[in-house]
């Protein structure tokens, strides 16, 4: 008998099944990562009606009020969604640097080691006797991060911001998401680039938008930023 | 000259494409790591989502909740908003969200760690996004992570 050559497989159909779960693939999927705006909405805490807060000034509060047709008023000021920018710079910095201070514009306090450990020394002490009392708990929060960022300083000094400073967004209920989402947008850059200034200030050049929220070292950095260039927006509840 | 003519067919030799497999299945191995499966979407909403240039791009691994709210496509000049939950259309979401947010979490995990992604129309009114949002902030619920879903900016200097 004559001995047959093995015959070899017919590889020739592997490229169409392989095209056929590439195009399954990239029908099914997507590149583009999902981005977006990271926030954290604000808890409902009830406020006993004993509990005295302290007054917010108006200094250091930066409105921002949107009507239905999605115009601004700013501070006191019609202004278009272009101006905005500047405006929370000037707000953000005007007692900051110049030696002239701008009343109208949030203040700021030199603060040192030596009395903060002395403050949160005493709130301690005031805490362990009336220990529900929240004001007594976010005074003592704050002196602690007012602390971790003193450690920083290399000088052990610093200019904080008023402890009130907030901007406030007033909206009406046919105010647009996207103008919305535009405002939030022009707060975080302004934000963002002030952070970006007392990063090179106080971390010998480095640029906040270098660092890195993974490595640890890093991270630290942006904890510090956080606390000496607070965002906090507070959004009233809306109106008609 | 016609000496070393090869007898026999003319013509080119066959190409080989012993090698095709191998190329493709190289493209399947990159297309399979570098995307991820698209979400489960309305596909009858005209959804413009704004851009942003502070947009952080998030971890494709992390549990999330989608909300989609928008006009529908057609919808006329007098369209009302629709809000889907994942892809479900909810009439009556303010009431619906904080048992959908419950039903859907990892059983080891709480809500709070579930962030919910608002995939929100350019032209939606603020008060379906405030309805969205004291929804999710009830203390019941204690949804409070979420992320405005935006586009990336190409050209932040031109806002």
């Amino acid at each position: 008998m004559a001995r047959r050559e093995l015959e070899e497989i017919n590889a020739g159909s592997m490229a169409d099944i392989a095209f056929l779960l590439l195009i399954f693939f990239i029908v099914t999927t997507t590149m583009d990562l999902e981005a977006g705006i990271p926030k954290t909405l604000p808890m409902k805490v009830e406020v006993p009606d004993d509990v005295i807060l302290p007054p917010t000034r108006m200094r250091d509060v930066f409105s921002i009020n949107v009507n239905a047709n999605d115009q601004l008023l700013v501070e006191t000021e019609n202004l278009d969604i272009s101006q905005l920018e500047e405006k929370l710079y000037y707000f953000y910095t005007a007692n900051m640097y110049t030696p002239e201070k701008d009343p109208s514009q949030v203040e700021y306090f030199l603060r040192d080691v030596e009395s903060t450990k002395q403050e949160l020394g005493l709130a301690k002490q005031e805490l362990t006797q009336d220990e529900d009392n929240i004001v007594l708990k976010s005074a003592v929060s704050k002196l602690e991060k007012r602390k971790a960022v003193l450690d920083a300083m290399p000088d052990g000094k610093f200019l904080e911001i008023n402890e009130q400073a907030a901007i406030q967004l007033k909206q009406k209920a046919g105010t647009s998401y996207g103008v919305y989402i535009s405002i939030i947008n022009h707060i975080g850059k302004v934000v963002n680039k002030v952070k970006d200034e007392r990063s090179k200030e106080i971390f010998n050049g480095t640029s906040y938008y270098d660092l890195d929220p993974s490595i640890p070292e890093d991270n630290e950095k942006i904890k510090i930023l956080d606390i000496m260039v607070p965002d906090r927006l507070l959004e009233p509840a809306i109106t008609n | 000259m016609s000496k070393f003519r090869k007898k026999g067919k003319k013509g080119q030799p066959p190409v080989n494409t012993a090698a095709l497999p191998d190329i493709v299945f190289m493209l399947l191995f990159f297309f399979m790591v570098a995307t991820r499966p698209k979400e489960k979407e309305p596909t009858n909403l005209d959804l413009q989502i704004p851009e942003s240039a502070i947009a952080i791009e998030l971890n494709k691994d992390d549990d999330t909740d989608y909300i989609w709210a928008g006009y529908p496509i057609n919808g006329g000049s007098n369209a009302l908003v629709e809000v889907f939950l994942d892809d479900q259309l909810k009439v009556d979401y303010t009431s619906a969200i904080g048992k959908w947010k419950i039903a859907n979490k990892p059983a080891n995990k709480e809500v709070f760690d579930v962030a919910t992604i608002l995939k929100i129309d350019d032209d939606v009114n603020m008060k379906t996004v405030a309805n969205i949002k004291d929804a999710l902030s009830d203390p019941k619920v204690k949804g409070y992570r979420i992320v405005y879903s935006t586009k990336n900016d190409l050209n932040p200097t031109d806002q």
